[in-house]
């Protein structure tokens, strides 16, 4: 069931675009990563969404109410959208049980709703009378997720909420607010610029350029089967094969168009007994568990790209190696 | 371990304390000089005898007056506060038409000295005067000192947080009532101190708008019956109220935090949409720009045109604007040096004893200048520098040194105290340290404050009477000897010069104003 439709939005500041025609489907439940390098609209579309402003064109509609089209825009504040802010955004001037219980209602109980917020984003009941600026950032992000949580709305936007965190930080927060939302059933629509934040927390993406939806599916598709060249860069090491090339890694088929490999599907071995295609190890860049090496194929026109490989018994700079391509290459557009 | 972990603890506090100790000696210096008028002050309660005192005090006069200073105050400093806050959310957040033009217009009335004002409207509608014409002449001529930090700290709040207020389901008008307002604290609470402060010191305009006020009646006592110990009493009075305001001020700004939390990206905020009230919310605006700006004007034109070729007497008025000039600028410089230190350590290191010292920073700006100069001159009378620029300009620092703290303080606490940290790691000492970090940083909010300073200086009028040298005579001075003589044309050229002298500084102080926030 999809819960989100955006058809064709579109919002330009000035001579800006920062989305130029935008659609997209989320599904019901769902957690939707829109990712996209700063300036690709992302943050924009989010806002969109949010009401905070209006579309130039297009529509927005949630569930069965139209949020925004020719006609006019429902305000942020009849939505019903839940929205954590890339630093949480938290009230300055109140303590943390107020920020919780800030969008409640006079008539809830308000005691026994920040006690289970706090329960439910992993922080100790005590906290509920601290001040925002004695919580660490991380302490902060719960907070603001356990505040628009408090109002059980039907969806849940996150702008970059995890990027002003330490990567250690980062990811066990991440693990938590995805646990957090599915328990809370809440579909969720969250910005990145962390191809990797994507990947692992949503179960569906899209990705953003120049303000516009360049390709959206599920994580493996943005991963394995990507568009073009710049979409599969931009979600990890790719090694690009053009026409020529092709054939550099052995018996692949040559076409016209380009072909993407990820560097995992060429298996490396040290010694070149039984491997199709001899190559040769042009530098070596230690870098903990795995090295970096950077390959060079014996066949002309030769190719050259970056491999992964165990620290423990890695090649050295000069050695020859072969190299085994396991899985189909994907063919890129243009 | 965990003595271990205590010690290191107590020796960085004690590496913290020595590392500060000079500034410290520089605040208490400031803070000991500031003292003077009320030691001596004390010492004329000490050495007039305590059936004297009694006798000076304990009097249905004081009574009358402290009522008239408190009632004063009272409807002064809520009115202000509230009208500041509205008319800067309409100007810097709503789609007022011609907002920016607007809040230009809100902070000009600062170039028209106190006086003026009270010149203005006492010429023009003698009917107004007394206690409402007090407060609303007071409202009027210091309006700008609660404006312009509300409005500057309008435009550096974190609009994330409004829009999460919304996204939370708070309409507008409630984001605004519930979110935006509750952080304007700190700003209202430093601006409310100034404008409070203010009226307990003004002496000119409350002389215009008959109503007796202690800083009237000081002067009064002094000028017209010479009675030194009346004076200082009454003064000593006054600085028990200064001290009250003062702590009613650190008790509203409490000790919640209003920086940012994050350093999140700013964007530039929408503004609210006043709908059907766009028009009507004008008449605030236009009504305050009418009365302090319209009026002034209209009665300094009145008189130009009456007096004509006349009154332009360039031998009196030449002479008159360079030493206002003069004593203007190398007294803002003085003063905030001054305030360098105290305000540093308010930021940085703040304690029982640097909150005690700041006590003895403002309580000056609190005195009618005639205090300050009636204690100059007592202490003077006997030494080199009795009546000469020196001690006028010292006496300057001392009024004006709360309006150098505020806006330093204010500016400092901008600049994070990591940077300083990061300079000493890369080798600085500690002061070059806060010389290259902080000090640079606070630079803009250094010379807003030095205007404001400059600007009070080249309208003072009471202790400029008092303690001018031989032959000094001020814009403000010459003004208010015509206007004793009711000679009200004479006086417009100085009242024009002055206004003319300070409408740059205002324009500075708004930009600069504008320019930290962004």
């Amino acid at each position: 069931m999809t819960c989100l439709f955006l058809r064709n939005v579109a919002k330009t500041y000035g001579e800006v675009v920062a989305a130029a025609d935008v659609s997209l489907d989320v599904a019901a439940g769902s957690r939707t990563a829109i990712v996209g390098p700063s300036g690709s609209g992302k943050t924009t579309l989010l806002r969109l969404i949010a009401g905070f402003e209006s579309p130039d064109r297009g529509s927005i509609i949630l569930g069965a109410d139209t949020l925004a089209d020719g006609n006019g825009s429902i305000p942020a504040h009849r939505r019903g959208i839940g929205y954590v802010a890339q630093e949480g955004a938290l009230f300055p001037h109140l303590t943390v049980a107020e920020n919780i219980a800030f969008g409640l209602g006079r008539g809830d109980d308000r005691e026994a709703a920040v006690h289970a917020l706090l329960d439910l984003v992993g922080l100790p009941r005590s906290m509920a009378t601290r001040r925002p600026h004695e919580l660490s950032g991380g302490q902060q992000q719960r907070v603001a997720l356990a505040r628009a949580l408090a109002r059980r709305p039907r969806l849940m936007l996150l702008d970059e909420p995890f990027s002003a965190l330490d990567t250690g930080l980062r990811e066990g927060l991440r693990d938590l607010v995805a646990d957090v939302l599915s328990k809370a059933g809440v579909t969720t629509l969250f910005v990145t610029h962390d191809q990797s934040e994507a990947l692992s927390f949503a179960d569906h993406v899209a990705l953003m350029r120049d303000g516009v939806i360049v390709q959206s599916g599920s994580p493996e598709d943005l991963y394995f089967r990507p568009r073009d060249a710049e979409t599969a860069r931009f979600f990890g090491e790719a090694i690009v094969l053009d026409g020529d090339s092709a054939g550099a890694l052995g018996a692949l088929d040559a076409t016209n168009a380009a072909l993407m490999l990820r560097p995992e599907q060429v298996e490396l071995s040290p010694e070149l007994n039984g491997s199709p295609i001899a190559a040769r190890v042009l530098s070596r860049t230690f870098r903990g568990p795995t090295c970096r090496l950077l390959i060079e194929t014996a066949k002309v026109p030769s190719l050259q790209f970056k491999l992964d490989y165990p620290s423990v018994d890695a090649p050295e700079v000069g050695d020859i190696v072969g190299l085994t391509v396991t899985g189909k290459p994907h063919p890129l557009l243009g | 371990m965990a003595t271990a972990y205590t010690e290191q603890q107590s020796g960085a506090r004690l590496r913290f304390r020595l590392r500060v100790a000079p500034v410290t000696a520089a605040a208490l210096v400031v803070a000991a000089l500031s003292l003077i008028p009320v030691l001596f002050i004390l010492y004329v309660a000490l050495s007039s005898g305590w059936d004297t005192v009694v006798q000076l005090v304990f009097r249905p006069k004081v009574g009358e007056l402290i009522v008239n200073t408190v009632v004063l105050e009272a409807l002064g400093v809520p009115i202000a506060s509230v009208l500041a806050v509205v008319i800067a959310i309409l100007t810097e957040r709503t789609n007022l038409p011609g907002a920016r033009a607007w809040s230009w217009l809100m902070v000009a009335p600062l170039a028209v000295p106190a006086f003026v004002h009270s010149y203005a409207w006492n010429s023009l509608f003698p009917q107004v005067h007394g206690l409402w014409g007090a407060v609303l002449l007071s409202i009027l001529a210091y309006l700008p000192f609660l404006y312009l930090p509300v409005a500057a700290q309008l435009r550096r709040l974190d609009p994330a947080l409004e829009d999460t207020a919304a996204s939370l389901g708070l309409s507008p008008f409630k984001v605004v009532w519930r979110v935006v307002i509750p952080q304007l604290r700190l700003a209202v609470c430093g601006g409310a101190l100034l404008f409070g402060l203010h009226m307990m010191a003004e002496y000119g305009l409350f002389v215009l708008m008959r109503f007796d006020t202690f800083a009237t009646a000081i002067v009064d006592q002094f000028q017209s019956v010479y009675n030194g110990p009346a004076a200082n009493l009454l003064g000593g009075v006054l600085v028990l109220l200064c001290l009250l305001m003062l702590g009613l001020e650190s008790l509203a700004r409490g000790r919640a935090r209003y920086a940012r939390i994050g350093s999140g990206a700013a964007r530039v905020t929408k503004p609210y949409d006043l709908g059907r009230l766009r028009i009507p919310a004008l008449l605030l605006p236009a009504l305050l720009a009418v009365f302090a700006l319209g009026v002034p004007a209209l009665t300094l034109s009145r008189w130009m045109i009456l007096g004509g070729a006349r009154i332009w007497r360039l031998d009196y008025i030449l002479p008159a604007l360079t030493q206002t000039l003069m004593l203007a600028v190398v007294g803002a410089i003085l003063t905030t040096i001054a305030a360098i230190p105290i305000a540093w350590l308010s930021v940085r290191a703040p304690s029982r004893l640097q909150a005690l010292m700041e006590a003895g920073h403002y309580y000056t700006g609190a005195l009618p200048g005639v205090i300050i100069a009636l204690a100059l001159v007592t202490i003077t009378v006997r030494m080199p520098i009795y009546q000469t620029v020196a001690t006028l300009l010292f006496a300057y620092v001392l009024m004006f040194l709360p309006r150098a703290v505020v806006g330093l303080r204010a500016s400092i606490a901008q600049s994070p105290v990591e940077l300083e940290r990061a300079a000493t790691s890369l080798g600085r000492s500690p002061f070059k340290a806060v010389a290259a970090t902080t000090m640079r940083l606070a630079a803009p909010g250094a010379a807003a404050s030095a205007a404001l300073v400059a600007l009070g200086i080249a309208n003072e009028l009471t202790g400029t009477l008092m303690l001018s040298p031989n032959g000094t005579r001020t814009l403000a001075t010459r003004f208010w000897a015509y206007t004793a003589e009711l000679d009200f044309a004479s006086a417009a050229p100085y009242a024009v010069l002055m206004v003319v002298l300070s409408a740059p500084l205002v324009v500075l102080l708004r930009t600069r104003a504008e320019r930290i926030s962004s």
